[in-house]
């Protein structure tokens, strides 16, 4: 089935840039200084993505982060076993890290085509963008009131726990509130290494524990749409899916939220 | 008393050198610019202006007199007592009851940019830019609780409008707060970023 799409197509092609990268930094440092000294970079460049999806996983619970980390890990180990025994036979430890790297590899791409690991934003805009119609661009940087609720504090932070972990959205839990960020994949980095403390710029839903509701869209994010949508439709269709999640997820459905969100039929590439 | 006149009084009372001046015009008969100047160790002009600024309000009478054939003026203070009473209530702008049910909206692309408050449930600050180029300025206005609040509810620029009245209510701001309510619209509006829209304009723009 073809779904129209309300969001233009996801031209950043950053995530297959890395490899490429590295695979460059890792034959240029081996022609200069030697194949050792390529794998040893190659090494140690794994060895820092590893940390960083270890802070991933720290930052939203998501498993699926322990298993990317620890395929890093083991291509890190390869990357530096190989630049160590450089021109000898292998031996055991280092096939031991190539099994690892590969077994670690293929459950990474299992996650990766199951959405396990993949930031929901982008299926969050679409779902939120799907009844909203076409019209004179009424864009303003100000949130919109979506209404009010009765969930519990309990509930609001049990759901932005399980946004975390299926990676819906970014929290951001104050005293009184609890704002859900939700990322696109790509965008994560800045939210992962905390370089973004303040998030109003960004679109979000809020919930304070006195039960209102409010949502706002970025200027960034509503360009995103090919037609000017009606922008306070969107706000409020973007508050009320929200305020549909934390019901789905009070009621103990919230494999439903991400039924929703598959639905949307993204692929792993877009 | 006018709001201009006790703002010329407190502007006499304010000077370093009231005090001994007003000695001065209580125990003398009466003194001319130039005898207050030297005797004060002023320059002659501000005494003079002084002492004119005095006349205006009725404190001082000013009396023409003769020295040969030249003019100058006396003066004589005229007022053992200086009462400053001030009704504010003057200053309060005039409002209608057709106030509240003006039909309004935010206005798209005015270049108001509207910031959150620290709470997260009002706006704490409008601000505009102004000039263009180098001449360019930041306005940036905090907002009063009850304006932020009553901001945070302002329908978007292509929702349907809503009457301040009903803003005020939805907003959760009482009405005997609506004056400043009113005040930071008159701002918004002269600023181009607050529509007012004609009942019968919106209604054919829903429609249509």
């Amino acid at each position: 089935m073809y779904t129209l799409r309300k969001l233009k197509p996801n031209r950043t092609y950053g995530w297959i840039l890395v490899p490429i990268g590295l695979m460059a930094v890792m034959l240029a440092v081996g022609a200069l200084f030697g194949a050792p000294a390529g794998f040893a970079v190659g090494g140690a460049v794994f060895t820092l993505y590893s940390a960083y999806s270890c802070l991933t996983f720290v930052r939203t619970a998501n498993a699926g982060f322990i298993v990317v980390t620890l395929f890093q890990l083991s291509a890190g180990l390869v990357a530096f076993s190989w630049a160590l025994a450089y021109g000898q036979r292998p031996n055991r430890l280092g096939l031991v890290f190539v099994a690892c790297m590969l077994f670690f590899m293929a459950w990474m791409v299992l996650l990766a085509a199951t959405k396990k690991i993949r930031w929901r934003g982008r299926e969050v805009l679409e779902l939120a963008a799907a009844e909203v119609e076409q019209a004179q661009n009424g864009y303003t940087g100000r949130p919109l009131p979506v209404g009010k609720t009765d969930f519990t504090q309990d509930h609001i932070l049990g759901f932005a726990e399980f946004a975390r972990r299926h990676l819906i959205a970014i929290t951001y839990v104050g005293r009184d509130r609890v704002a859900f960020v939700p990322v696109r994949e790509g965008n994560e980095p800045a939210f992962i290494l905390g370089l973004k403390d303040d998030y109003t710029d960004e679109t979000w839903v809020c919930f304070d524990f006195a039960g209102n509701v409010s949502a706002n869209v970025s200027q960034r994010d509503y360009l995103d749409f090919r037609e000017a949508l009606s922008f306070d439709k969107l706000c409020q269709s973007l508050g009320d899916l929200f305020v549909e999640f934390v019901g789905l997820f009070q009621r103990g459905e919230s494999v439903r939220i991400l039924d929703r969100l598959d639905a949307v039929g993204l692929s792993m590439f877009e | 008393m006018d709001f201009k006149s006790a703002a010329a009084l407190g502007s006499c009372l304010s000077k370093d050198y009231a005090e001994d001046f007003f000695e001065l015009l209580v125990n003398y008969q009466d003194v001319s610019a130039s005898e207050a100047a030297s005797r004060l160790g002023l320059h002659i002009r501000t005494a003079q202006d002084f002492l004119e600024a005095l006349t205006g309000l009725g404190i001082v009478e000013q009396r023409e007199v003769f020295e040969k054939k030249r003019p100058y003026y006396r003066y004589t203070l005229k007022a053992r007592r200086i009462t400053l009473d001030l009704d504010l209530a003057q200053v309060r702008r005039p409002r209608s009851a057709g106030d509240l049910a003006r039909q309004v909206r935010e206005k798209a692309h005015s270049g108001a940019r509207f910031s959150l408050a620290r709470s997260g449930d009002r706006i704490g600050q409008v601000s505009f830019s102004t000039g263009e180029g180098r001449e360019r300025k930041e306005h940036k206005i905090s907002l009063t609780d009850p304006q932020g609040l009553f901001l945070y509810h302002l329908p978007f620029p292509n929702a349907e409008p809503l009457a301040i009245g009903d803003i005020l209510r939805k907003a959760g701001v009482e009405a005997k707060l609506s004056p400043e309510i009113l005040d930071i619209i008159d701002v918004l509006i002269r600023h181009g970023a607050i529509d007012v829209v004609n009942r019968n304009d919106a209604s054919r723009e829903v429609a249509g």
